[in-house]
């Protein structure tokens, strides 16, 4: 599924800001430019009918009739309207029919029979009307303006969101490409590191600091696995020391009782060694430590020969293990997951009773027995280190089998739940954790 | 067989040495990086036995030059670190075995025979004979028939395989790890008493009352096939 997030709304959010910002900056200008052209509009007409009403007081009726036909033949602004009025009669001027006024008295808008027109109605001496009107440019103004208006609004969200998603685009990228690195680190490889660009802007800064911590993370576990590797040399060496008197021993004995006993020390001293790797391998997996060799396998397959290397077991006590499993292809790594199913059914062989189930399908394996039930205490500390369930205390074995399963379950993305079988246990592995922990 | 030890620490390296000296080999020892690599590219060695971390030049690095010089003198790397994951680095390095410290005696003592064995390189793949013989016992790998005598033992698929790795290595002593790792191919902690329960199965088919029995118990460390018991 793509992901649609923060850089999404970004591209689409920013290229709508702007947009509105330049159609809220359009409106003043918009109104400046209205009342400028107003005011123009008026100066112009005042003056001429001033000098029209100049013309009627100096030259009589005649010469306002003769300056209104010259200002209409000679056409010298085509916007110009003129009209002379006596009682009903038009009796000069380029209006046709007598406009009908909209509102106001001084200053009129008028409606032509071809659109409308602005200016103003002198009442002259003897009771002739003048008129003087201009057709209004405000209504061409305003057409031109809205479509200018709407391609700049446009021009502006599309050059910004072609910006923004340009910007978003390489952020993504940037950001996938430091989520990857990430991940690889989360998987194991500290000796990764996150890109820098040669921008060297504040993502960079960011992840140069995350790669500083990573350098501190890397040196931390270096150190703890110098320790693991020091304590795994110096605690084995006395333990390597010890078994190989006891060997030496072995073959000396003077009798089957003395080399029985023997034997049962150097695998008691085996089951120690074995302790004490696991918890090596725990401690690793859990810190991170542990680089995981991925490959391409089959878990069905795995599974099945975990069964198979284990059945004997279960058929000695008269058990049977059951199955049901497909071939699920998985990326991981196969001693870590034979070894866990090895922990889960050896477990169920050990310390439960009846049948042993054992299931695979795309999501999930599972072992269950039908041993007793255990209570919800428990059954929330399973898979904790040292942790042992009561009826587990009076069998052999180590409590750190499950704690390994789990943690290997979670190296590989995936979860590990156990639950009441009413009755028994079913120790369920999840391959994908329910939650994404990224 | 001539041998050469590359172990830092002088216990185990004297009493590696020593105990290689009574099983009838010639062993050179030494406990420093760059001395054993210089041994090892100039001295005709049949085995190199290899500790991982060693002063000077680690174990891994030593493996690695040798091959990428040619020289493919059979690698036993010894390690504390017995993880999966160091275990493939130091296989991976072209060792051709690796045992983790502290290993038994006995355990040392039938890899390096088994390595001693082993053909080399090319050869190795072509060796593989379609048919074993020991004793009375016939295997047959393409039809995957086994008979000891007259008799015809059916086999599970894993059993065929036990037996196989057994008559493959007839007379050598073979312990449960090599069992292990040879049979079923994985890298872990057993539980330590399944594989005896796999080889009693085996030889409830292929030991009958009356036979002489091919599968001996070696106690304390492994098994071994063959018709002399020792």
């Amino acid at each position: 599924m793509k992901r649609r997030g923060a850089l999404f709304r970004f591209a689409v959010g920013v290229p709508l800001i702007g947009a509105l910002i330049a159609g809220a900056l359009f409106v003043p200008i918009y109104r400046e430019a209205v009342s400028h052209i107003r005011t123009e509009l008026r100066t112009s007409v005042e003056r001429d009918s001033w000098d029209l009403e100049v013309e009627f007081h100096e030259g009589g009726i005649e010469a306002l009739k003769a300056a209104i036909a010259k200002r209409t033949e000679r056409d010298l602004d085509p916007r110009a309207i003129y009209g002379l009025r006596d009682g009903a009669d038009i009796i000069a001027g380029n209006v046709r029919n007598w406009p009908l006024t909209r509102k106001g008295d001084a200053w009129r808008q008028f409606d032509l029979t071809d659109g409308n027109a602005e200016g103003q109605i002198v009442r002259l001496f003897g009771g002739r009307e003048l008129l003087v009107a201009r057709r209004s440019p405000l209504q061409t103004f305003d057409q031109h303006l809205a479509t200018q208006l709407a391609l700049a609004v446009l021009a502006v969200f599309a050059l910004s969101f072609g910006a923004t998603l340009l910007m978003s685009r390489r952020l993504r990228q940037r950001v996938r490409r430091l989520g990857r690195a990430a991940d690889a680190i989360r998987h194991g490889d500290l000796t990764r590191r996150l890109e820098l660009s040669p921008a060297r802007d504040e993502i960079d800064g960011l992840a140069e600091r995350f790669n500083q911590t990573f350098a501190d993370l890397e040196r931390t576990v270096d150190g703890m696995k110098q320790v693991g590797g020091h304590l795994a040399h110096d605690l084995r060496r006395p333990l390597q020391g010890l078994k190989r008197r006891l060997e030496s021993l072995l073959q000396r004995a003077p009798d089957r009782a003395t080399e029985n006993a023997l034997i049962e020390c150097i695998h008691e001293l085996d089951e120690l060694l074995e302790t004490f790797s696991a918890l090596l391998r725990l401690g690793k997996l859990e810190a991170g430590g542990y680089a995981l060799h991925r490959e391409r396998i089959d878990l069905g397959k795995i599974v099945g020969d975990a069964i198979e290397f284990l059945a004997p077991l279960a058929e000695q006590t008269g058990r049977r293990l059951l199955q049901e499993i497909v071939s699920v292809p998985y990326d991981g790594d196969r001693h870590l997951w034979f070894q866990l199913a090895q922990n889960l059914i050896g477990n169920a062989i050990a310390h439960g009773r009846g049948d042993i189930e054992v299931r695979l399908d795309a999501e999930e394996f599972s072992v269950r027995d039908y041993g007793p039930n255990l209570d919800v205490g428990t059954l929330l500390q399973m898979g904790q280190p040292y942790f042992r369930a009561d009826r587990a205390r009076s069998t052999p074995g180590i409590g750190i089998g499950m704690a390994l399963a789990r943690a290997i379950a979670e190296a590989h993305g995936g979860e590990m739940l156990c639950e009441n079988a009413n009755t028994g246990l079913r120790v369920r592995v999840r391959l994908k954790a329910a939650e994404s922990k990224r | 067989m001539r041998l050469l030890i590359v172990e830092d620490d002088r216990h185990t390296r004297e009493f590696v040495e020593r105990a290689l000296r009574e099983a009838g080999h010639t062993v050179d020892a030494v406990g420093d990086g760059r001395q054993g690599l210089i041994l090892a590219t100039s001295e005709p060695f049949e085995l190199l036995i290899l500790d991982r971390m060693l002063p000077n030049v680690d174990g891994l690095t030593i493996v690695r030059t040798l091959r990428a010089s040619n020289i493919d003198t059979p690698v036993l790397i010894l390690s504390a670190l017995g993880d999966v994951d160091d275990r493939v680095a130091g296989l991976r390095a072209g060792g051709d075995d690796y045992l983790v410290k502290p290993f038994a005696l006995s355990e040392l003592l039938a890899r390096i025979d088994v390595l001693g064995r082993r053909p080399r390189g090319a050869a190795a793949a072509s060796s593989e004979p379609m048919h074993l013989r020991v004793a009375d016992i016939e295997l047959d790998r393409l039809k995957r028939t086994v008979r000891r005598g007259a008799r015809k033992i059916d086999l599970q698929p894993k059993e065929f395989q036990l037996l196989e790795y057994l008559m493959r290595h007839s007379g050598q002593v073979i312990t449960r790890t090599m069992l292990l790792e040879g049979v079923w191919d994985y890298h872990f902690d057993p539980k330590t008493n399944v594989i005896d329960v796999h080889i009693s199965n085996l030889r409830g088919k292929v030991d009958h009352a009356g036979e002489p029995p091919l599968i001996h118990t070696v106690r304390g460390v492994g098994y071994r096939f063959g018709i002399d018991a020792a």
